[in-house]
Parts: structure tokens; C-alpha cells; sequence
């Protein structure tokens, strides 16, 4: 007993772990959620091998890695049912339970859980029809329900006492009444963006196109009808935005957003080409199926930064261009003029030329045409060396533009971090706040924390304001007081230290120049230069 | 009493007004209108299956004469390779007999009622050439340092004395062609 004892105390112990880290939801910072989109992604792999078996193309060449495949899910399946059931005692929703492990097994996860797996052990035992083994498997897709049930139970408590259009609101666009929903919901969007666009891609060679074409079809359409859903979603709900709150003129508005453009551009070739295809042959507007992937703009902030980058900087753009297109044009005018008369029919006239001429100036030079005259070589020379720099201009103009908004957005972030350390502390919704904005702004945990702590200092020291004195702070707290005052000794140090302490103490010490009080200060700032050029920190400048 | 609203909205769950329920219908509406033209377009699809599917027996038939064309026992014998110097046998002939077999004369037009099996060319232009099967004439050509292969309709009075690079094609609902194979002849 003595001994069983402490072997159980271990086993619990050991238990505890495994549920505490893998599968613990309360617990922050463990594998729970690895393991819970683990699991999805198998899942949806799965469905996604299913469907592909059934292309004989596919599925003939590989059936054997299709079978590593299934018997890898098998096995993942089965130990996450078996780790669940050992770690049921663990659980809370099984714990007061007399058999814990019996509840697990009674409830209806639990019971998806085992649908999943058992049909294919009962298959060593008994002869089952390969067709419905192949149907059984699609079961597995019931095992989202483990992470879409408690999302929606998440859902509806946020969303608790709103309308309905509110709630369309919070699935489709990101709010504090979003939760995980929301998420999987954008997940989802993201996951169709990419398959569509690489069914897109694949439906282009024609080899693949050949076998599949039945599946491009189905895809497309399935693709349409929810993205289509989804931009009637979005239309509906919009005028829950402040920006779009008018029922008529906001959607209107909305519509003619550019993500709601992109949106609609998303489907617009299948209807176009179902109800125009008699009239004209508009098939070359299925490359237009390529615009799905701006959608994905709506999810990442990057796009957006370049954007406002651009926008910011478009009148030095617009200048740049505009000289870049005077040079293109008196490129292709002294060209033309110089390779006319010995090349004719390459050289016929000043547009023609303009191809050589942007060819040349970029760089690129394929080489197709080339001047033969020694002015126009001479001329050739010239406008591939100043073409490199002018060329260079627009994207240094871009770059610039780019990492500059990203500065200015991290700027915006430290004075929101400062606004949220007025009051000493972060609650709960400045820290969502901080992390959706870190997250938005692609700025790590820990570049918040050195922006946080900069934050802390600033407004330990009154805030972010342009001189050194913050009277108010420094009425409301000493704290304040003592960090302002250390600031002004150190930048008296400093002037002592670019002024010469000699000469500031001469200075001072003229007649009528600095009160007695000014005198001692200056005498104690000018005394202890090494201790000041330390502190400042620019032993360079210590006077000579 | 806004307390009491909002307590008594709570109770209900998700309110939903009419114009909840009128974005709802026109929701369904889209997406059975969505089906409906996607019914169509896998209706559509289906059908190129089956035309290709014919078109691989073709190719199967034209590759089983290859390998006997040049013997005395070509079968069908207008597909034949003639001695030299006797009058070459012409590609109508040919194709007329391998239309004439019992599984090919039966391909009918999946698309385009009224259409034939077989056709001369693909083109969007022409609702005639809609769900047929057509062959195409191999040239091998070479430029610049490079060979390729470019294909033309097959005349009906191509010689087949010789060995064809033949290109089986079937053009599908637009009349747009769809490459099966290519075949040495």
C-alpha cells in the first residue's frame, strides 16, 4: 500500500501533465491549441484525399502514399482518443463524474471520436465494402464539431440580446464580438481564396486539366457560391460600421470600397460568362479568377501599408514618373532620329523606338533591337548608365514610402501605449487593443514589450510632450517630479559639456550675468564634467 | 421599460426582422441560382468526358491500324499503305471506314443535337463544330536552331502512303478544342 501509494501519486501527477498541456483550454501558453489545429488540418486533409481518390488519374500512381496517408491519420486519431480517455479524470466536464473515463466515453465528442477510428479495425475482423470504408472516413470531418461547438456556444454569449444582422456583423468582419468564431470563419475564407486560386493555376496546364476537368468545375462553383455568400454578407452587414451606417447610400458606399470591388470581382467571370456566353466568347475572363488572391489583402496589413505609403508620397511619385516618362519619349525621339535612316523597318517610328527606348533605360535589353549607327551607339551608352538611376528613382521612392508608414504606425503605437500607461496600468481591453495593433502592424512581443517599457519611461517622466517640463505630471506625482528633474541635470551637463566648462564657467561668472543661485548651479554642472560627459554618454565631446 | 426590451430580446435569443428574413431569400435565391448554372456547367463537363472518352477510343483504333497498315493485313484495307508506286490511298477513305465500325458509328454529338460526330476543325466561330472530334496533320519544322511541330485540319485527300503525325482533338461546348492525344499513324 505504502508503495502503491506514491506510484498512483505519480501516475495522477503524470495524468495531470498530459491534460494540463495538451488539452487544457484554460491553461494559456500550452499545446492545447497546437493540438487542436493539428488535428484540424488532418482532418481537413483527409477530406481532402477522399475527394481526391476518387480521380483514378490521381489516385492510381498513388495509391500507396494515399494509404501511408491514412493509416498516419488512423494512428494521430487513435492516440488522441486514447489520451483523451486517460486524461479524462482530469477534465472538468468529467472529473465529478463516479467513472470519469465512462463519461468520456458516453459523450457525444467522444463518441465522433471512436466513429472515426473504428471502422477500420473492425475491418481486420470483418469483410467490409471498400466504398462505404471510403464513406465511413468522411465521419472525421464530425471532429471539427470539438472546436466549432464551443466557438458558437462563444459566439452567441458575445453576441447575447443583438440582432441578427449584428451577429452577421461579428461572423464576417472583426470585432470584440467576433471570438473564435470569427476567426475560423476568416480561416475558412483564407483556405478557399488559396485552393480556388491553385485550382486556377493547376487548370492551366493542360495535362491536369485534362483529368480534372469535372473537378475545376465543381470547385469553381463551390468557390463562387461562397464567396458570393460571402459578399452578400458583407454588403448586408457593412451598415453596422459607423462609415456605412445609411441602409441605401451606406452599402452603395460599401460597394464601391475597394475590398467590396475585389470581392465582387472574385465571382463576377462566372456570372458573366453563365449569362453573356451567347453573346460573346468570354472565356479569357477566367484568368480574372486570379483577383481572388487580393482578397487575401483583407487579411493581411501589408497591402494596406503600401497603400497608404504610396498614397502619402504620390505627388514625389507623380514627379518622378512624369520625368521618367519625358526621358522614355526624348529617349525614343533621338533613337528614332539616330537608327531610322539605317534601320527602317526597326527603327519606322518614334512609338516603335518607345519599346526600345524603355527596354534600354530599364536594363533589360533582350536584344532584339539594337543600334547600329555610331551616334546611336554613343547614345545607348548615355541612356544605360543614367537609366539605371533614373529607373532606381520610383522604387526608392516606394521603399522609402514603405518603411517610413511602417515607422509612423509604430510611432502611433508607443503614443498609444503611452495613452494606455496614463493611468499606471493596461486593462483588459487596452491590452486586446495593443495585441490586435501589434499583430495588424506585424510587430513582435517582444518589440511591445521595448515599446511598452520606452512608453513607461516617457510617461513616468510626464508623457510624451516636446520640452522637458510636464508641469502637471510633476504636481500629480513625485515620482514624475524626480525623473523631469534627473532629465534637466543631465541635459545642464550636457550644455556644460558642449560649451567648454571653463568657458560656461566664465561666462557665468561675469558680472551681472546669473544670479547667486544660477552661479552655484553652473559651479556644481562645470565641476563635475567627467561625471556629465559619462552620463550624456558622448565621451567624443568632452572639452579639450 | 428599455431595460425590460432588451431582457425580453435576450429571452428570444437572435432577433430577426423582416429584412433579416428578405436578405435570407435573397441569399438562398443566389446560391440555388449559383447551383443551377453549376448543374449546367458539370452537365457540360460531363459531356466533354464522354466526347474525350470517344475520342480515346478513336485514338486507340487509329493506333491499332498503325501497327498493321503496312502489311497485307491492314485492317481496314482504305487505311493501308499502298506498294510503291501504286495510287496512295486518301485520309476520307480511311476515316469514312473507321467511322463505319459498329462502336465509332454510334458516337453521337453530346453537345449539339443535330451535330456531327466528327468534324473538320475546332472554332468558336462555328456552332457546327460544337462536340465533335476532329484530326489534325502533323509538320515537323525547324528555324533558328529550333524544331516544333506545327498541325493543320487534315485534308480529305491527304496521301497516308506514308507515316502521319495525326493530333486527335475534340472541340468542346463553345467549340473551344481540347487536346486527347497525338498518335504516329
Amino acid at each position: 500500500m505504502d508503495a502503491a501509494g506514491p506510484r498512483t501519486g505519480r501516475m495522477a501527477s503524470l495524468r495531470r501533465a498530459t491534460f494540463s498541456l495538451l488539452f487544457d483550454p484554460a491553461r494559456p501558453g500550452n499545446l492545447h491549441r497546437f493540438v487542436e489545429n493539428g488535428v484540424a488540418a488532418v482532418i481537413i486533409l483527409n477530406v481532402a484525399a477522399i475527394a481526391l481518390e476518387q480521380v483514378p488519374a490521381i489516385h492510381q500512381p498513388y495509391a500507396a502514399w494515399f494509404h501511408v496517408f491514412d493509416i498516419a491519420s488512423l494512428v494521430l486519431f487513435t492516440v488522441e482518443y486514447l489520451l483523451r480517455l486517460y486524461v479524462a479524470p482530469e477534465d472538468p466536464a468529467f472529473a465529478r463524474a463516479r467513472f470519469p473515463r465512462l463519461g468520456y466515453l458516453a459523450s457525444p465528442y467522444a463518441m465522433i471520436d471512436l466513429l472515426a477510428i473504428l471502422p477500420f479495425y473492425l475491418a481486420a475482423f470483418v469483410e467490409l465494402d471498400l466504398r462505404l470504408l471510403r464513406a465511413l472516413r468522411l465521419l472525421r470531418l464530425f471532429k471539427l464539431l470539438r472546436m466549432l461547438v464551443p466557438a458558437y456556444a462563444e459566439f452567441r454569449e458575445l453576441n447575447r440580446g443583438r440582432s441578427f444582422r449584428q451577429h452577421v456583423h461579428a461572423l464576417v468582419w472583426p470585432s470584440e464580438h467576433g471570438g473564435r468564431l470569427h476567426q475560423y470563419f476568416d480561416t475558412f475564407i483564407v483556405a478557399c481564396v488559396l485552393v480556388s486560386v491553385l485550382g486556377v493555376v493547376l487548370e492551366s496546364v493542360e495535362g491536369i486539366h485534362y483529368h480534372l476537368n469535372v473537378e475545376f468545375v465543381v470547385l469553381d462553383t463551390l468557390s463562387v457560391a461562397i464567396f458570393t455568400l460571402e459578399y452578400l454578407l458583407r454588403i448586408y452587414s457593412c451598415v453596422e460600421d459607423e462609415r456605412y451606417r445609411r441602409a441605401v447610400a451606406g452599402r452603395l458606399r460599401f460597394a464601391r470600397s475597394g475590398g467590396a470591388m475585389i470581392d465582387l470581382a472574385a465571382v463576377l467571370p462566372f456570372f458573366l460568362e453563365a449569362f453573356l456566353h451567347h453573346l460573346f466568347d468570354l472565356r479569357f475572363l477566367r484568368i480574372f479568377r486570379m483577383m481572388r488572391l487580393l482578397k487575401l489583402t483583407r487579411f493581411n496589413n501589408a497591402t494596406a501599408v503600401v497603400m497608404q505609403g504610396i498614397r502619402r508620397e504620390w505627388p514625389v511619385l507623380t514627379a518622378s514618373l512624369f520625368v521618367l516618362l519625358l526621358v522614355i519619349v526624348m529617349t525614343a525621339s533621338l533613337g528614332y532620329l539616330f537608327e531610322h535612316a539605317s534601320q527602317p523597318e526597326k527603327f519606322e517610328n518614334i512609338p516603335q523606338a518607345i519599346y526600345w527606348a524603355v527596354v534600354t533605360l530599364a536594363s533589360v535589353g533582350y536584344g532584339d533591337l539594337t543600334p547600329v549607327t555610331p551616334l546611336g551607339r554613343m547614345f545607348t551608352v548615355v541612356v544605360s548608365i543614367t537609366g539605371i538611376a533614373l529607373v532606381a528613382i520610383p522604387s526608392g521612392i516606394l521603399s522609402a514610402a514603405f518603411i517610413d508608414q511602417l515607422r509612423i504606425e509604430r510611432e502611433t503605437l508607443l503614443e498609444e501605449l503611452t495613452k494606455a500607461l496614463a493611468d499606471g496600468k493596461i486593462d483588459a481591453a487596452e491590452e486586446a487593443f495593443i495585441a490586435a495593433e501589434a499583430k495588424r502592424l506585424h510587430v513582435t512581443q517582444d518589440e511591445v514589450n521595448r515599446l511598452l517599457e520606452r512608453a513607461r519611461r516617457e510617461g513616468k517622466a510626464g508623457g510624451q510632450g516636446n520640452g522637458p517640463l510636464h508641469l502637471d505630471a510633476a504636481a500629480r506625482d513625485p515620482e514624475a517630479a524626480l525623473e523631469q528633474f534627473r532629465q534637466l541635470v543631465s541635459m545642464m551637463r550636457q550644455v556644460a559639456i558642449a560649451a567648454g566648462p571653463g568657458r560656461l564657467a566664465s561666462a557665468i561668472a561675469r558680472e551681472g550675468a546669473a544670479t547667486a543661485l544660477e552661479r552655484e548651479v553652473g559651479r556644481l554642472v562645470c565641476s563635475t564634467r567627467e561625471d556629465g560627459a559619462r552620463a550624456a554618454g558622448e565621451p567624443g565631446q568632452s572639452p579639450s | 421599460m428599455a431595460n425590460e426590451a432588451v431582457a425580453s430580446q435576450r429571452a428570444r435569443g437572435i432577433a430577426i426582422r423582416s429584412w433579416d428574413v428578405a436578405f435570407l431569400v435573397l441569399a438562398v435565391a443566389t446560391l440555388a441560382g449559383i447551383a443551377a448554372l453549376g448543374v449546367g456547367s458539370y452537365r457540360a463537363a460531363h459531356d466533354l468526358e464522354q466526347l474525350k472518352r470517344n475520342a480515346e477510343h478513336v485514338v486507340a483504333r487509329l493506333e491499332a491500324i498503325a501497327a498493321t497498315r503496312g502489311t497485307a493485313a491492314a485492317d481496314p484495307a482504305a487505311c493501308a499503305r499502298h506498294a510503291p508506286g501504286a495510287t496512295p490511298a486518301g485520309w476520307s477513305a480511311c476515316l469514312s471506314a473507321i467511322r463505319s465500325e459498329p462502336d465509332i458509328a454510334a458516337f453521337a454529338n453530346g453537345f449539339v443535337a443535330g451535330n456531327q460526330a466528327f468534324g473538320k476543325a475546332c472554332s468558336t466561330e462555328d456552332p457546327a463544330a460544337r462536340g465533335t472530334i476532329v484530326f489534325e496533320k502533323g509538320t515537323e519544322w525547324f528555324s533558328a536552331g529550333t524544331t516544333g511541330t506545327s498541325f493543320a485540319p487534315v485534308a480529305d485527300e491527304e496521301a497516308i502512303d506514308r507515316e502521319l503525325v495525326l493530333r486527335v482533338r475534340v472541340c468542346g461546348r463553345w467549340g473551344e478544342p481540347v487536346t486527347v492525344r497525338e498518335v504516329r499513324f
